[in-house]
């Protein structure tokens, strides 16, 4: 992966910033803005002191990415008022997840982090009673082929994205944090349970250590690669986040009932690797998993450290890792076999509309 | 690999291409000394690449910055798109600034902001102002700084398209237009060069003095310089602002204090010579 | 011209917001030419402010 100036800065700013020349600071405006952390990176700056030494052509670049994600913030809380009425009354619980929930939390990770939807968990039972108030609320589905939406409503857990006929915000509205058609089952009644209302609103969030596991399901069980950097930056934050509140007992527990050891171990080995980071050592240590590296974190950091066929050969392979845990052979067959005949069929409509 | 880097100011960009083309172009556009090699201890702001994928004479140029693609272009638009390709890297990424879309000219110290639409001739106007002499200091993008409230020149080539280039041409014979681009999304484009003046004071920044939103009216016979009420004014330049919304309560407050210092106006006019004077007037 | 204590912060968290939230903060300038504009901190609209809000402005914007 050609990110390594931005791996560099988010693995030890303060050696980056003794070290960088313009070239490497070229480099890392570049990369930052493309990994959407710029503003990340502005608070990390600021938070650890760094900034005096920052030129101030970086700091004035990090301000405008600041000013962008301020402004994000601020619609996220606006958006969350306007739907504090509609669960309000609801007689579910609704649950902050990812972004919404770290920046409701005013985590510090959440400083600078941009987000693209507002990420919400009900339960499945509830997923069209949440629909249809949300409906009534403003938000509706984007447009979609019938193939899609059967898709997202068959094997995917959430609802098609919904969005707001006016501001254009776009809500995830999940029954699930993974696909329940997928070979992994993962139970999330604990989440729910130990969800906390935030106070003074309807929403709830979930305890850091659910908040971990579901970024490491979501980065360790799938295929995509994209936002790796910004996954990973987030599980280390989160992870200390965890350690802080003390809640890293709790977490294996959790990870176990969950049936996500596997994800957790490789998020920790990861972690540890990249960045020393001191609570993933004591989850591996003592629970004796520190000696051999999972499939899942070699290829992470072969994609993330790894030079040219070698983080080429990584991506293929996580792809294929991730497509076979997401879906089973059956799925897959659906996938295959339908959704070419639908095209072939919309084809043939098309061709048979009157000019 | 021929990089280069293009330092203007505010904003400098380093390109990557592995084609000699467009440097070559730009040194018609752009003065040679603000053209350089890669310099290692320079920070530049923006880094677009301009290069053929799957390499091969005939292939397209992809323009993109990083792995945020902007456009394709043949090698005759070359130009074009990469004006354009840095004007969309300003415009999403920087938020420095409140950033209007409009012309910004100087005279005496004062500026004067000409925002408008495509099409109300903004380009045009501006391009006869810098011939009678005003400062450019964009023909795209006023600058306003958010704690001094001053004006800051981003001195490019100004853009002029279709009809205008040849009026232009025929009122100013001695005008340099370069790379004059047929058949590109918004019809003929040329480039109109900035005068020395605009050059040479390309990062002095300009106090707000007026705003005028022209309009080209081709039946009028007497010009109209109405004022504006400074409410509408504000709406307006909000309006045609990149990033008024992302700034919210900065933008409000930036944008109040810069209203509260200008003469606001509506032009509707159709002949240029009555504008030059209407607005030399002014001063 | 304008007060700011319910300016964001990014430090701040969506319960403490949303404590500070009320439907009347606003920012507001009157120009030297008597109209007027209004800023919602809490829904980030921009309008030209009509007589009623004029009335409610405590403190004008010094001409320059």
């Amino acid at each position: 992966m050609l990110a390594r100036p931005l791996l560099d800065f988010l693995t030890n700013p303060g050696h980056f910033v003794q070290q960088a020349d313009g070239a490497r600071w070229t480099a890392f405006l570049q990369l930052a803005r493309q990994h959407g952390l710029t503003a990340r990176c502005y608070y990390m700056l600021q938070s650890q002191g760094l900034m005096s030494q920052v030129p101030e052509q970086i700091r004035l670049h990090g301000l405008s990415a600041a000013r962008y994600s301020k402004k994000q913030q601020h619609s996220l809380f606006y958006e969350l008022q306007q739907l504090e009425a509609v669960f309000g009354r609801a007689d579910f619980p609704c649950v902050l997840l990812k972004g919404a929930a770290y920046r409701a939390l005013a985590l510090p990770m959440s400083y600078g982090r941009l987000f693209a939807d507002i990420d919400l968990l009900v339960p499945k039972a509830q997923l069209r009673s949440a629909r249809d108030k949300l409906f009534f609320a403003g938000f509706a589905e984007l447009p979609l082929s019938d193939y899609d939406r059967a898709y997202y409503l068959t094997w995917s857990h959430q609802n098609p994205p919904l969005q707001h006929y006016q501001r254009g915000t776009v809500i995830d509205l999940h029954h699930h944090i993974y696909p329940p058609a997928s070979a992994k089952h993962i139970d999330i009644q604990v989440l729910l349970e130990h969800a906390t209302p935030l106070p003074g609103s309807a929403f709830l969030v979930p305890t850091l250590a659910h908040l971990f596991l579901h970024a490491a399901v979501h980065l360790f069980y799938q295929e995509e690669t994209h936002r790796l950097l910004k996954d990973i930056i987030d599980l280390q934050d989160l992870l200390n986040e965890v350690q802080q509140q003390q809640q890293l007992e709790f977490i294996w527990q959790q990870a176990q009932q969950m049936q996500v050891q596997s994800a957790l171990v490789d998020a920790c080995q990861v972690l540890l690797t990249l960045f020393d980071n001191q609570a993933a050592r004591q989850l591996l240590t003592q629970h004796s998993v520190v000696r051999r590296q999972r499939l899942g974190a070699s290829l992470v950091l072969a994609m993330l450290t790894g030079t040219g066929m070698t983080a080429w050969a990584a991506r293929q392979l996580w792809f294929l890792r991730g497509h076979s845990l997401k879906m089973r052979w059956h799925i897959l067959l659906y996938h295959a076999v339908a959704k070419p005949a639908n095209g072939l069929r919309q084809l043939w409509r098309s061709k048979l509309k009157p000019r | 690999m021929t990089d280069f880097a293009l330092n203007t100011a505010p904003f400098s960009v380093l390109v990557t291409s592995r084609s000699p083309a467009l440097r070559a172009a730009l040194t018609e556009l752009y003065p040679l000394s603000l053209l350089s090699k890669v310099d290692a201890n320079t920070i530049y702001d923006f880094s677009l690449d301009v290069r053929r994928r799957w390499a091969g004479w005939g292939r397209p140029f992809h323009v993109s910055s990083g792995q945020q693609h902007f456009r394709m272009t043949d090698k005759a638009q070359l130009v074009p798109v990469f004006e354009w390709g840095l004007n969309w890297c300003i415009a999403s990424y920087q938020h420095q600034y409140l950033a209007i879309h409009a012309a910004v000219l100087e005279h005496g110290g004062k500026a004067l902001i000409l925002p408008a639409p495509p099409g109300s001739g903004k380009s045009t106007l501006c391009a006869v102002l810098m011939q009678q002499g005003w400062r450019l200091l964009s023909d795209e993008m006023c600058l306003i700084d958010l704690s001094s409230g001053l004006i800051w020149p981003y001195v490019r080539p100004v853009s002029l398209k279709n009809q205008s280039i040849a009026l232009i041409k025929q009122w100013y014979p001695d005008a340099r237009v370069r790379q004059i681009t047929r058949g590109t999304t918004k019809g003929t484009v040329g480039y109109l060069l900035p005068s020395d003046l605009s050059w040479q004071a390309y990062q002095q920044p300009a106090q707000p003095a007026w705003v005028v939103f022209p309009q080209y009216q081709p039946e009028q016979t007497e010009l109209m310089l109405t004022p504006l009420p400074k409410a509408d004014a504000f709406m307006h330049l909000a309006y045609n602002s990149f990033n008024y919304n992302v700034l919210a309560d900065e933008g409000f407050t930036a944008l109040s204090a810069l209203v509260q210092r200008c003469a606001t106006y509506r032009l509707e006019y159709a002949d240029i010579n009555q504008v030059i004077r209407e607005l030399n007037a002014l001063c | 011209m304008a007060t700011l204590a319910n300016a964001l912060t990014v430090s701040q968290s969506y319960p403490q917001w949303l404590q500070q939230q009320s439907d009347t903060a606003l920012l507001q300038t009157r120009f030297n030419d008597g109209s007027s504009v209004a800023f919602s901190l809490l829904t980030h609209e921009t309008s030209i402010a009509g007589p009623a809000v004029v009335e409610s402005v405590q403190t004008e914007a010094k001409p320059t």
